[in-house]
């Protein structure tokens, strides 16, 4: 799955390896944003192996928040059954509400690996 | 003139002057050769001439020669010797011419002369005295002309007989004795001499001998040699070797040469008019060369010449034949190459004139003529008449497309006309009364305009259709589109004086009076004009519960969400009971779980409810608990700002548990000011690509810096960084800011002081 990002939604890249997202994230309907993510990741991560969520978030609102308990959720179930996963999340040195962000979502997380990723120069892929 | 005539011109004018100049030069060329060899031939015939008679005189006159000659004969020319006979020591012959005895004489020159003249080794001789008187004459039987001792006979030296005596006696002297025939019975005798006189003892002459010998025999040698007839010209007459013999020889044509006499007339002519004797020309006419060269040494040119006729019939055939070939082939090479020019040329321009005459046509409008095919000798595409050919036929086939073109836009001209006509009668038959006559009387000229004129006229009248259409169309429309806008106004102005009514009623449910010991100062702004957003302000005896809370969502659904939200605040409250703020919280999370998920029967998780924060005053112990979902508090006093931060679950969510415990924070004796807010503050993002939030840490680091801790001051310092913050970028949620301080004074009630937008 690739869908670019658009105003209100991050770039989205997801294949066997690798889920990717950078970007603000506050869609108008949550529900049609979530729903064909979270339906890619289930038939696209497989149950063995290993898998890489790298996560470069800029804003999201509280209802993607409760889409991001359910996206890690997801991954922390996967990791419990097998799969070696680990999460990079990605925050500018400036921004804390994303750090903050970062530190509840990690602090939540037992079976995958979290690290959080201070970046200053603007990450490869670019958002917009 | 055409270009064409004027090359023809040019270059039959250029070929002219060089045929000219070469015929001209040519002709110098052919004059010059001549004349070298003219001279050529008669220095030959010269030498070749002299020589042979010297060596004719040697062999026989000269032996006579009484110093030079023969030494048996020189012998007896010697005054002291008798070589004659044996009758004395003295010349008998000397001596007898001494005493004038002619007849004692006589013998002695017999002996002398007689076999000679009998070998006709000489042929004459003559001897005279010293006065003139001859003494002596032999001459042989065959002679030519005039007989040297015949009684007619007169030798030229008679007229001159003094000089000529005196000149021999002084030494032997060697002439051309020319005789005449005074009778004119013979021709002219022309004899190379040796003339000497006779001397005695005493060096006195006694006679005058002369010894000649005809020329004749010499003459006859020559011409055969050279193949060349003769005549002889003396002192203004000339005489042919023909003339010596009975046959006049007029009819011969020895050696080639004819008429001989006319040859002679015409080179006595030019011996005339030549200032030179020597000279050598060829009469072409005749076939001959004429050549005149002197006789001798002895006498002038002028007196007596030779001249020599030879047949050149053949060299000058072959030399006119030269001409001829010559003259031939450059005439044919002139002709060849005018003639390829001329074909290059009238070729060429005939394309030329075909490629004009094919240009106007299609300028015309005759698009069916083309360029013929090239096909003969020279002709290429890559010359300029292919390429102009080329040139015309490209130009051709774009004028067929552009025809073609033309005809389609045409065609289609008509389809899009077809189909404005039949739309604008839909419209009409639509209408009624006067739009109805008016739009069939347009549709009826513009018909007629389409239909008419040329291409240009029809296209322009196609456009005005257009117009037309279009204009009479937009009419229509845009008297529906007025119809139609008046009813989305109406509808439009229905919803917005629904939502600024709900407005007014979420605006109901804030807080309208607050505590006189707590001053406040709130920004509360909905993105929309109803939102999530709502603050609390419940004032008991003992205590004061203050509340900023931001429901999941915004806009109206939001504003519905608040409203529960206010009702739990309120319904949380336990007025008998010490609560403290952590329970408070907790209590409200139980009612939102309660009040939402009752009404849901599905399994599905409900998330809705809200992040806030909760402050509890507890006026009599002085002290302010805090208990927050997602949501901290910030207390800004004399050391500074700092945060308190709630638990990170929000109320009604799900995730938080059902029984969840919120936390209490407790600020004893609390100075300063306090400053509660929703997300809308912290997640103002900045104007950039790729925006970070204001954040909280902005937020503390803003109270910090602000000069005044007082409500107003920090709501007014707060929102003043977030504008600042933002730049240009809109607001993305609804926002609350709400501050306040603890007075301590009396419970009173004052109005509030609520900044709404």
């Amino acid at each position: 799955m690739e869908q670019a990002a658009t105003q209100r939604t991050p770039l989205i890249e997801i294949n066997e390896a690798r889920c990717r997202m950078v970007g603000e994230c506050y869609p108008e309907n949550i529900q049609e944003f979530s729903a064909p993510v979270m339906s890619t990741l289930r038939s696209v991560v497989p149950d063995a192996g290993s898998f890489t969520v790298d996560l470069e978030l800029f804003y999201f609102n509280s209802s993607s928040a409760k889409f991001f308990f359910d996206f890690f959720e997801f991954f922390e179930e996967k990791a419990a059954a097998g799969l070696a996963v680990k999460v990079n999340w990605n925050y500018r040195e400036d921004d804390d509400t994303m750090l903050e962000a970062g530190e509840d979502f990690g602090e939540d997380l037992e079976s995958c690996v979290f690290e959080l990723i201070e970046v200053q120069a603007p990450s490869e892929g670019d958002a917009q | 003139m055409s270009i064409r005539n004027k090359l023809l011109a040019l270059l039959i004018t250029g070929f002219s002057v060089l045929l000219t100049i070469f015929y001209v030069s040519n002709q110098t060329l052919n004059n010059a050769s001549q004349k070298f060899t003219s001279d050529s031939l008669a220095q030959t015939y010269s030498a070749a001439w002299l020589s042979a008679s010297d060596a004719q005189f040697e062999r026989s006159v000269e032996q006579f020669d009484p110093e030079l000659g023969a030494p048996e004969i020189t012998r007896l020319w010697d005054p002291f010797e008798n070589a004659f006979d044996d009758s004395g020591d003295s010349n008998p012959l000397i001596a007898a011419l001494e005493s004038d005895r002619p007849d004692l004489a006589r013998s002695y020159f017999d002996t002398l002369f007689a076999d000679a003249v009998d070998l006709e080794e000489i042929s004459f001789v003559m001897a005279y005295t010293t006065t003139g008187r001859q003494v002596y004459c032999l001459s042989g039987l065959f002679l030519h002309g005039a007989d040297p001792c015949g009684k007619s006979a007169r030798p030229d030296f008679f007229l001159s007989f003094d000089s000529f005596l005196r000149d021999a006696i002084q030494r032997p002297t060697r002439n051309i004795v020319r005789i005449t025939d005074i009778t004119g019975d013979k021709p002219l005798s022309i004899n190379d001499s040796l003339a000497f006189g006779v001397l005695n003892a005493d060096e006195e002459a006694v006679a005058l001998v002369v010894v000649g010998k005809n020329l004749v025999d010499n003459l006859e040698l020559f011409s055969e040699d050279f193949e060349v007839r003769l005549a002889v010209r003396s002192n203004g007459n000339s005489i042919s070797l023909d003339d010596y013999y009975d046959d006049d020889g007029s009819d011969s044509t020895e050696y080639g040469v004819a008429n001989l006499r006319k040859l002679v007339a015409r080179g006595s002519q030019m011996a005339e008019e030549s200032s030179d004797a020597t000279f050598s020309e060829v009469i072409t006419d005749l076939g001959v060369s004429i050549t005149s060269i002197p006789l001798s040494y002895q006498a002038t040119a002028e007196e007596i010449s030779l001249l020599i006729f030879k047949d050149q019939s053949e060299s000058i055939g072959q030399q006119q034949q030269t001409t001829f070939n010559t003259n031939a082939s450059v005439v044919a090479t002139v002709i060849m190459v005018v003639g390829v020019i001329l074909g290059l040329i009238w070729g060429a321009f005939g394309q030329i004139r075909v490629a004009i005459d094919v240009l106007r046509g299609m300028a015309q409008g005759d698009l069916n003529l083309e360029m013929p095919e090239r096909s003969r000798i020279l002709a290429s595409d890559k010359d300029e008449v292919g390429r102009l050919s080329g040139a015309i036929d490209q130009y051709r086939e774009q004028l067929l497309e552009a025809e073609e073109q033309r005809v389609d836009r045409s065609r289609r001209r008509v389809e899009r006309d077809n189909l404005m006509f039949e739309k604008m009668e839909i419209l009409a038959s639509e209408l009624e009364g006067g739009a109805k006559d008016l739009m069939l009387e347009d549709i009826e000229h513009m018909r007629s305009e389409v239909e008419s004129g040329d291409d240009a006229a029809k296209e322009r009248a196609s456009i005005e259709l257009m117009g037309v259409a279009f204009s009479r169309m937009s009419d229509e429309v845009s008297s529906l589109i007025n119809a139609r806008t008046e009813e989305l106004v109406r509808t439009r102005d229905e919803i917005d004086s629904s939502i600024r009514y709900a407005a007014r009623l979420q605006n109901a449910l804030l807080p309208k009076q607050y505590p006189g010991d707590i001053s406040f100062k709130v920004h509360w702004r909905p993105r929309d004009l109803v939102g999530g957003d709502i603050y609390f302000v419940h004032s008991l005896p003992d205590r004061v519960y203050i509340a900023v809370v931001d429901c999941t969502g915004h806009g109206v659904p939001g504003a519905f969400l608040s409203i529960i939200a206010r009702s739990v605040l309120e319904r949380a409250i336990d007025e008998r009971e010490i609560q403290n703020a952590g329970d408070y919280l907790s209590k409200a999370h139980g009612l939102v779980m309660e009040t939402l998920s009752q009404q849901d029967n599905s399994n599905e998780k409900i998330d809705e409810g809200f992040d806030g924060g909760v402050c509890i005053y507890h006026r009599k112990e002085r002290r302010l608990e805090f208990a927050g979902a997602k949501s901290s508090l910030f207390w800004v006093n004399d050391k500074g700002a700092e945060e308190v931060k709630g638990d990170r679950k929000s109320v009604g969510s799900s995730r938080s548990g059902g029984a969840f415990q919120f936390n209490t924070h407790v600020i004893d004796n609390p100075q300063g000011a306090f400053v509660m807010l929703t997300d809308g503050i912290t997640d103002v993002m900045s104007a950039e690509d790729r925006p970070i939030a204001f954040g909280r840490r902005r937020v503390l680091r803003t109270l910090q810096n602000s000069p005044q801790a007082t409500p107003e001051g920090l709501v007014s310092n707060v929102m003043k960084s977030v504008d600042l913050y933002r730049g240009g970028a809109p607001y993305r949620d609804d926002l609350t800011l709400l501050a306040f301080s603890i007075n301590g004074g009396a419970d009173e009630v004052i109005t509030p002081d609520v900044e709404e937008v």
